[in-house]
């Protein structure tokens, strides 16, 4: 029988720090998750690829079906490219223009448009 | 090579589309033209056969919406893990393509497909002035 109240883990003086820097870690990755790519280079590919119809800053759709893409979610974007490449999402214009976008395209040009100033916002009820 | 900047270059007209550098091939340019041209005509058909919405009866209709699209940051669960999108600000041109898309299976996320099946045109057209750019949008 325990009589002392001992922790159930003792943990060492020098064991310490690693537990707090992993507990920064595990915080800091939900928020980190998606925010791959590079924005520069994606701002490239915008301007070639994705800017005609949506404007270079995602901002300027040319036809009023088009969406905003400025200031959108990055995974969000990057689901929907996806999905058009794989054929999940089916839509005449965006399966050509997904087709030829490689992985880190996708990364790179989703990250500049989701870091764009926007009219996107929530409407909470 | 690097390709020219589309920056200053018209690209109001249909036509100015088969132009784009990413284009391979002649025909490529053509189709993509002749797809661009057909899906204007049809957007601008559907505009028109859009009924009419307003953003007071969407306001009534929008309980399916609220749970998911009304929470700031919100993900979805099911059945991948990503922020759900913002639609507040998008155009209720884009809205109501979106969710037609979603009814007609293109679009395939279960829970969209289930609800924007259950949703009439008038429907579709109430969301959409209710959460389109116009009402409300920052713009």
């Amino acid at each position: 029988m325990r009589t002392a109240k001992k922790p159930l883990v003792q943990m060492s003086a020098s064991m310490k720090p690693f537990f707090a820097l992993s507990l920064v870690a595990a915080l800091a990755l939900p928020a980190t998750a998606f925010a791959k790519g590079d924005a520069a280079k994606g701002h490239e590919k915008a301007k070639q690829v994705c800017g005609a119809c949506h404007g270079e800053n995602g901002d300027k759709p040319l036809q009023p079906e088009y969406p905003m893409l400025a200031g959108q979610h990055q995974d969000y974007l990057m689901k929907a490219l996806k999905d058009y490449k794989s054929g999940a999402r089916k839509n005449a214009i965006m399966g050509g223009q997904a087709a030829p976008l490689s992985e880190k395209d996708i990364e790179d040009v989703t990250k500049w448009f989701s870091e764009q100033k926007t009219s996107l916002h929530v409407i909470e009820k | 090579m690097r390709r020219p900047s589309r920056q200053g270059s018209p690209i109001h007209t249909p036509s100015s589309q088969s132009f784009r550098p990413t284009l391979r091939t002649a025909a490529g340019a053509a189709l993509l033209a002749a797809v661009m041209t057909a899906s204007m005509v049809t957007g601008a058909a559907w505009a028109q056969s859009a009924p009419a919405g307003t953003a007071a009866a969407g306001q009534k209709k929008n309980s399916m919406c609220v749970g998911c699209h009304g929470i700031p940051d919100y993900h979805t669960a099911y059945p991948v893990v990503y922020h759900v999108p913002l639609i507040a600000g998008q155009s209720p041109q884009y809205i109501i393509s979106a969710l037609r898309a979603y009814k007609a299976g293109d679009r395939t996320h279960p829970s969209m497909r289930g609800i924007a099946g259950q949703l009439s045109d008038q429907d579709m057209a109430d969301l959409a002035a209710y959460y389109g750019r116009q009402e409300g949008g920052a713009k």
